[in-house]
């Protein structure tokens, strides 16, 4: 009797998860795809009937700005995503799985970059390798007299700054498969005679893959979906993707939903593409599990002195991460006008804007205010919905589950600012209700 | 609005909604027994003493207002400071956004049928979607009268939207990198090879492309942006972004920019090494209020609208560097040639965009 009643409850548990995520993601999606038919705007006589045209598909598609996009996005993300998950690999590794010297002092590097917001690490390598003005060109031209050594405005400086940006997750996302990594099959390797890179080779990494796969599909998600660096680089640079087409559709006056809808849709089949990849790639997570009933802890390789190279690396690699980029916005903050560092620069430093932060008061703390209260609001919210998700999808066998984790995913797959607009207007028009 | 697939919409989409949405009374256009038009219609009619005390008592009576600005953060609180010193009886409800998206707020609340907003400033530029949808409350107002015989071509015939500041986009340098018997003279100079790679642009700007069309003409406007094109432009977006990035050097000349960007910067520090080029004609914009004409609050729109043509309101305008339509403009000549524009058909805006897109934006 119990037991019935706890399937029945957990049933309408999940049917109201799914109703809450169909509300999310569904609608907003509905929204962009309806959109995408439409030549008239939201709101305009003939918006919600069945007058549906491919003439935003012809715009975007026939234009060969279009195709120049397409291709440029997935330039950008694939290297991107190849080389943020090579660093957030080998971050991973030497902090998790090798005697390296002050991991826990990277670990905490690392993760301390999310803090910063994108837009600010992008700005700040705009100032660090600017051709003109960048602060490294500066002091490689006084140290060589070579000019202009950087170019940030450029293909692999774009990818150099996503790839930056990306590795603390693609870090996250690994050191989580390899602290999990049970070490009694690395020692029944050694036990049978392999030494450590065969068994990295042959046990470590195929016990990760499932995991390796996961990452670079979603570092691959995020890297079309980036905004940021586009937006504020690719300009100079003579690139133009996806997000930014979208963007400079709808920052039109007037807004040009359709066209920005139908580029919408090419973004959201790449990535519900990519998510279907991922989805068949981790469907047999099973055949990774290891059955013990004991708890361990992963072994650590012990690299000699290889250990003070890794350290130094590692230590590099944060610095370029989080440190350099801080630096430099510190160095910023201290000025009221920005210069490259020059003696008459740090002549002029002072603590100007902060006091201009602090005493304009209602100006600046109320939206500190505000923001750490919807922060943590839509953290705790998040996080509920999650744990209770997951709860559904990995702990039960109730049906309906696998459409729970579906629409849990797919969010990724649809840019911020097209989701956020779709939910306005749907919200709007439902007035017709 | 016809809805022919409301009973499909609410069979699917009604158990979704019901679940998730707060329940919520759609605000009526409260005793609004007559429509705005009509109540501004009545104050036409009146001396400008009665007129004033109507709107004053009407004001006093609805006691709120909410408020759209386009100036941004400080500018835009410190603005409306004023307003609420002298009319401390009425509560302003404020949002600040960019112009475009408050055109594009208003559109989708008024087409929800909710009356959240009763006033807007908005560019002039920005204005055709708006009056598409024929939005706007049309309000004659004698204050207009104060405006400089100069920007009497910012106003609207059927007084749709007042104009209350204008805004400039120039041509500015860098002092260090081009001296001042160096810097462009002309909008056509800037197409010269020693400007190459020198000249930055936000990414296809309506309003700055509209200005350049009405100053050129459209066979000179192509023929420019087809130049403009071959003398490698910088383009980057942000106003802000692009001005700091020109006085510390990074490269010389801003083709598309507010002036005041830059003076912004050299108030912080007089050293900032920032020039304008005032012997070129500066395309000049209206700021203007426009009152929803459905409007909750019509008294208290019709009052902020008046105060911002007030001395007060306009002196504070001035102090920010932006062109006061009342009194003198704080930091430009006053025989600097002005080209004054407002909008153009959507016709306009595509092809401009277009030959943009074929000459600057080819890559």
């Amino acid at each position: 009797m119990n037991g019935r009643y706890s399937l029945e409850g957990g049933k309408i548990a999940l049917a109201l998860l799914v109703l809450i995520l169909c509300y999310q993601v569904v609608i907003p999606l509905l929204m962009i795809i309806w959109t995408s038919f439409k030549v008239v705007r939201p709101g305009e006589p003939g918006f919600l009937d069945f007058s549906l045209s491919l003439a935003n598909y012809a715009r975007a598609f026939g234009a060969r700005d279009f195709w120049t996009a397409t291709w440029n996005t997935l330039r950008f993300a694939l290297a991107s995503t190849l080389i943020s998950f090579a660093l957030g690999t080998f971050l991973a590794w030497v902090v998790h799985r090798t005697d390296t010297p002050l991991s826990k002092f990277v670990n905490i590097l690392t993760l301390g970059r999310i803090i910063i917001p994108g837009i600010l690490i992008t700005v700040s390598w705009i100032l660090l390798a600017s051709p003109s003005i960048g602060v490294l060109n500066h002091f490689i031209d006084a140290l060589t007299g070579v000019k202009r050594f950087f170019n940030i405005y450029s293909f692999w400086g774009m990818v150099w700054i996503h790839s930056l940006e990306m590795t603390p997750l693609a870090y996250l996302l690994l050191s989580a498969a390899l602290q999990s990594m049970d070490p009694r099959l690395e020692e029944a390797s050694a036990v049978a005679g392999a030494g450590s890179w065969p068994t990295l080779w042959r046990v470590s990494l195929p016990l990760i893959l499932p995991a390796v796969g996961s990452a670079l599909m979603l570092l691959l998600i995020y890297s079309v979906e980036n905004f940021e660096v586009p937006l504020l680089l690719g300009g100079r640079a003579g690139l133009r993707v996806y997000t930014t087409e979208v963007f400079f559709n709808t920052s039109r006056t007037p807004t040009d939903w359709g066209l920005s809808s139908a580029y919408a849709m090419a973004i959201l089949f790449l990535c519900v593409a990519l998510l279907a990849v991922h989805l068949r790639l981790v469907r047999h997570g099973e055949r990774y599990q290891i059955v013990t009933g004991k708890d361990f802890r992963p072994r650590r390789i012990e690299l000699g002195a290889w250990r003070y190279v890794t350290c130094g690396l590692s230590l590099w690699l944060v610095f370029l991460i989080t440190g350099l980029p801080f630096l430099v916005m510190l160095y910023s903050s201290l000025l009221r006008r920005y210069q490259p560092p020059a003696w008459n620069a740090f002549q002029s430093m002072s603590l100007a804007n902060y006091e201009a932060i602090f005493r304009e008061h209602s100006y600046s703390l109320t939206p500190m205010w505000n923001s750490t209260l919807v922060g943590i609001g839509s953290a705790t919210a998040v996080m509920l919905l999650v744990a209770a998700v997951s709860y559904f999808v990995n702990k039960t066998r109730l049906p309906g589950r696998k459409l729970l984790d579906f629409l849990g995913f797919i969010p990724i797959a649809v840019p911020s600012v097209v989701l956020g607009t779709a939910f306005l207007w749907f919200i709007c028009l439902c007035r017709c209700l | 609005m016809k809805c022919p697939i409301q009973v499909r919409w609410s069979s699917i989409v009604l158990p979704l909604l019901l679940t998730s949405m707060p329940i919520r009374p759609l605000h009526a256009a409260a005793g609004q027994s007559q429509s705005v038009d009509g109540r501004y219609a009545e104050l036409a009619k009146l001396t400008p003493e009665q007129r004033d005390k109507r709107i004053r008592e009407g004001a006093g009576k609805e006691g709120k207002l909410n408020f759209i600005h386009t100036f941004r953060g400080a500018l835009a609180r410190d603005h409306l400071r004023l307003f609420e010193k002298r009319y401390p009886f009425i509560k302003v409800e404020m949002g600040d956004m960019g112009s475009q998206d408050a055109a594009e707020r208003l559109i989708a609340e008024e087409t929800a049928g909710r009356h959240l907003t009763d006033i807007l400033s908005l560019a002039v530029p920005d204005l055709p979607v708006i009056l598409k949808q024929n939005l706007l409350a049309r309000y004659a107002t004698p204050v207009t009268k104060r405006i400089e015989k100069r920007f009497q071509n910012f106003l609207d015939r059927e007084n749709r939207w007042m104009p209350y500041y204008w805004s400039e986009h120039g041509i500015s340098y860098n002092t260090n990198l081009f001296p001042p018997d160096k810097a462009p003279k002309t909008w056509e100079d800037l197409c010269k090879p020693a400007y190459r790679g020198q000249v930055s642009f936000d990414p296809p700007e309506t309003r700055f492309m509209v200005g350049l069309w009405t100053m050129m003409g459209e066979e000179k406007f192509k023929a420019w942006l087809k130049c403009m094109g071959e003398n490698q432009p910088i383009i980057q977006r942000g106003h802000t972004q692009r001005m700091t990035l020109m006085l510390t050097g990074d490269h010389g000349i801003q083709g598309d920019n507010s002036l005041y960007t830059g003076l912004e910067e050299k108030r912080k520090d007089p050293k900032t090494p920032y020039g304008m080029v005032l012997t070129a004609p500066i395309l000049s914009f209206a700021g203007a209020m426009v009152i929803n004409k459905n409007a909750e609050n019509p008294h208290a729109s019709a009052l902020y609208t008046d105060w911002t043509l007030s001395d007060e309101s306009q002196k504070y305008i001035a102090g920010a560097l932006r062109g006061p339509l009342v009194g003198k403009h704080p930091y430009l000549p006053d025989d600097v040639k002005l080209i004054t524009y407002g909008y153009v058909s959507d016709d306009i805006v595509n092809r401009l965009h277009d030959f943009w897109n074929q000459n600057i934006g080819k890559k």
